[in-house]
């Protein structure tokens, strides 16, 4: 039952005939990726909807319903966020879902939103944060030293959330975190970024850029909860932007540009491997060419062949825990080289306090960091996150 | 509000924003507005409850307004009911529901 | 596509422990069924007393919700307790008290629906019917609106909700879910003197909202929880010493923002939430409750009647 998804999702046509007990299955796996309204629309685009019993059929509508909320609050967002900066003449990129619907771009049909994420130059970053919170934008972050950890280590400032309306912002100033191996130029992506028709105030990334921003977030970025979803949007953007002219090529002499070749190299294997979709035969010498060592690609094979999976009871093997838990290690090694890395956790074990709060996902995966470095893994290791207690069947 | 934004506004006709102001109900005088762009859903007070549904009909000035209200209200059309219209016309504005209508050639209502 | 077996009831003790600490237990309630994992004793004994009448069916079925309630692994299995409720292998809470794992199930459970069924709009609210119409009773806590439809649940009226009334998005009737109905403090005692034969489960002390009992829905309403009602009241209850127990009429303006603000999913519905709501206020009549005694309270409610014909309100 582990692969039930994902195979259905490369067959269809399977969803119209499926037993109760399969659907119960196929409901929460979908719902626990964060595709069962994704799975809805599909499904009426397929005109299998309506053969759907009705208890399944009143879930997918159900999130379909909530996902077409989001999007609204998406819109409003957006209206709001180009009012408050009316006066100002930052250059806006919208980046992730709320590009992605504001260009009316597959990966935004079914899609349920979290935060709205935009990019601005790192010159303007303290302007753009000084209006914002002139507007009834707070930091979420009080903590110092997770404040402290978004401004040096990564490639954003600390969440917004505004006072009324409770949405959250997250500005970023480039797509990887300024201290990876392979820092990306945010002017480069900038400079070759495109206007939507809101006058022309809001850009989004040229769709070379739009893709491996997607991948390195999936490959990079250590977070697992949606990866399947994350990997559906990878197939949505290249098969809507796989047809136009020399988008391979672009996208192939994009990825050298900006060191992401990996990224994409693993998109593309794992859309293979767990989607059925085949690999562009334009990039079949570039896919040569970037290919990790064959011990290193069955090790990463082992690792994302489960961790792309819903983070599901149902979807977990014995090695699932630890998989997921290697390549959040595998993150954090990528974001901080190995002689910053060691001193930031020895720190963060100093730091740590009696009433640490359990659902603060990062600090408590910190600490497990530090056990792993410091400790042999334990037996009672599962690897469960902090956030949720997972229930092993 | 200022005083300088109130003597502006007596300059302008106002009308409904059909965006905004897309779905309402009335019962027994008091306005419910559901507004589908911000998820928003508001009553308006008695004053500003008549205020849109006399706008319903056809944009107004703010004397014209204040006419109908003394009407509808049997109230005096004094300096105190064109201070009320003031404010609920600001809230109507604040709240998305009533723009100005532009002069030919200028830009789009605010 | 559900293979319903029988009533709860029909199985025995140890079959239910079986099913329970095993695969799960399928209980149907109204439009929603939950798969239920717990090896907890007071839960066992809750179910067998709150739900014998409700049907369940076997594992090899749909569930609309998986739950279980567990006992936590290291000292606070032993050490003060605790219970843990779980959605679909998540906890949503964080742990209770072991002995409030009961009313853990029918918080857990209101959650389930609350979070998830945006198939309905849902209000926060008792529901009740009579002759095919429906009371709907929204209220903060403490207002007596339990205590008040517990006993008129036993006294001519049929239950549709305790604590969440489901309006459908297809034509606005209310859609029943029958389940226990949770009183606090004081109204376990009265209910308890009121109605003697009425079956509850044993009180949990220091709850976040005081002493807490389970109360079974009566018989009737369960077997007729398939049956939805139309709307004809909406009437805000408060229990006050000193009170006339006479309707008073209420704005439907404010009545229609109350609601939206007493459910779970009105602003996920958007345009449609709106139009239902304003259909709900439209076909009911709206008043504002106050009681001093339940003896009170029937008498009104035994001579309420839907109004004339509908008058539409102006509209868009």
């Amino acid at each position: 039952m582990r692969s039930l998804l994902p195979k259905l999702l490369r067959r269809p046509e399977g969803f119209a005939c499926l037993t109760p007990d399969r659907w119960d299955l196929v409901i929460r796996q979908a719902r626990q990726a964060g595709i069962l309204a994704r799975l809805c629309i599909q499904l009426d685009d397929l005109r299998i909807l309506k053969r759907v019993p009705e208890k399944p059929r009143g879930h997918l509508e159900a999130a379909r319903t909530l996902a077409q909320k989001h999007a609204r609050d998406v819109r409003w967002e957006v209206a709001c966020l180009c009012r408050t900066l009316e006066h100002c003449d930052v250059p806006l990129t919208l980046l992730k879902g709320a590009a992605y619907l504001l260009a009316d771009l597959p990966p935004a049909r079914g899609r349920l939103f979290a935060d709205l994420d935009i990019l601005v130059p790192r010159s303007r970053i303290d302007e753009v944060e000084q209006i914002l919170g002139a507007a009834d934008w707070v930091s979420a972050v009080t903590d110092f030293y997770d404040q402290r950890y978004y401004r040096r280590w990564t490639h954003q400032i600390p969440p917004l959330r505004h006072i009324r309306r409770r949405s959250v912002l997250d500005v970023h100033h480039t797509i990887v975190p300024p201290t990876a191996r392979a820092p990306v130029d945010a002017a480069t992506l900038a400079t070759e970024s495109l206007p939507l028709s809101h006058g022309g105030r809001l850009h989004i990334l040229q769709p070379a850029d739009m893709v491996l921003h997607s991948a390195v977030h999936l490959f990079n970025d250590g977070e697992f909860d949606h990866g399947l979803r994350d990997l559906l949007d990878l197939f949505d953007l290249l098969s809507h932007f796989g047809s136009r002219p020399a988008f391979w090529e672009t996208l192939a002499l994009r990825a050298e540009a900006l060191s992401l070749t990996r990224p994409l190299y693993l998109s593309l294997r794992y859309l293979d491997r767990i989607l059925g979709m085949p690999q562009p035969c334009e990039l079949r010498e570039a896919l040569l060419r970037w290919q990790p060592p064959a011990a290193a690609q069955a090790a990463l094979d082992a690792l994302f062949d489960r961790a792309l999976l819903p983070d599901h009871a149902s979807c977990d093997d014995y090695l699932t825990g630890t998989a997921r838990w290697l390549l959040y290690v595998r993150a954090h090694y990528l974001r901080m080289p190995l002689h910053l890395l060691l001193p930031h956790l020895a720190r963060k074990g100093f730091r740590r306090t009696a009433a640490a709060d359990e659902k603060n996902d990062r600090r408590s995966r910190q600490a497990q960091i530090e056990r792993l470095l410091r400790l042999a893994p334990s037996r009672s290791d599962d690897g469960s996150h902090a956030q949720a207690v997972r229930q092993r069947h | 509000m200022n005083s300088a934004s109130t003597d502006t506004s007596q300059q302008h006709t106002w009308r409904i924003n059909r965006h905004h102001a897309a779905l309402w109900r009335s019962w027994d005088g008091e306005v419910v507005v559901y507004d589908d762009i911000s998820g928003d859903t508001m009553k308006l007070d008695i004053i500003m409850s008549e205020i849109f549904r006399f706008m319903l009909h056809c944009p107004a000035t703010p004397a014209e307004i204040v006419r109908h209200l003394a009407s509808a209200f049997d109230l005096k059309a004094d300096e105190q009911l064109r201070h009320i219209t003031s404010l609920a016309l600001h809230r109507l504005r604040e709240a998305a529901l009533i723009q100005t209508i532009p002069l030919a050639g200028s830009q789009d209502a605010r | 596509m559900v293979l319903i077996t029988m009533k709860l009831s029909a199985w025995n003790r140890a079959e239910l422990n079986e099913r329970l600490s095993g695969s799960g237990l399928t209980v149907h309630t109204g439009p929603f069924s939950a798969r239920i994992r717990t090896k907890i004793s007071s839960v066992v004994d809750g179910i067998v007393l709150l739900y014998a009448d409700y049907p369940v069916s076997d594992g090899d079925s749909f569930a609309d919700f998986h739950v279980a309630l567990q006992q936590p692994r290291g000292p606070r299995r032993w050490f003060r307790p605790q219970v843990t409720f779980h959605f679909d292998g998540v906890a949503p809470f964080k742990p209770l008290p072991l002995a409030q794992a009961l009313p853990l199930l029918e918080w857990g459970l209101n959650w389930c629906v609350g979070n998830h069924a945006h198939q309905f709009l849902l209000i926060h609210a008792a529901a009740i019917e009579r002759d095919g119409c429906a009371a709907i009773l929204p209220g903060p806590p403490g207002a007596g609106k339990s205590t008040l439809t517990a006993f008129l649940v036993h006294n001519g009226w049929r239950l549709l909700s305790d604590e969440l009334a489901l309006l459908s998005l297809a034509d606005g009737s209310v859609t029943a879910l029958a389940r226990p109905i949770s009183l606090k403090n004081q109204s376990i005692d009265i209910i308890a003197r009121r109605l003697p034969s009425a079956r509850m489960s044993p009180r949990c002390k220091d709850t976040a909202k005081g002493a807490v009992a389970l109360l079974r829905a009566p018989h009737e309403s369960v077997a007729r929880s398939g049956e939805t009602a139309q709307p004809a009241w909406v009437i805000f209850p408060k229990f006050r010493v000193g009170s006339d127990g006479r309707l008073r009429p209420r704005s439907k303006a404010d009545t229609l923002i109350e609601i939206g603000h007493n459910a779970f999913n009105y602003s996920v519905h958007g345009k449609l939430g709106f139009e239902l709501l304003s259909q709900l206020i439209d076909s009911c009549g709206c008043y504002d409750f106050s009681y001093d005694s339940l003896d009170q309270a029937f008498a009104t409610f035994d001579v309420l009647r839907p109004a004339g014909a509908v008058t539409r309100a102006a509209s868009a």
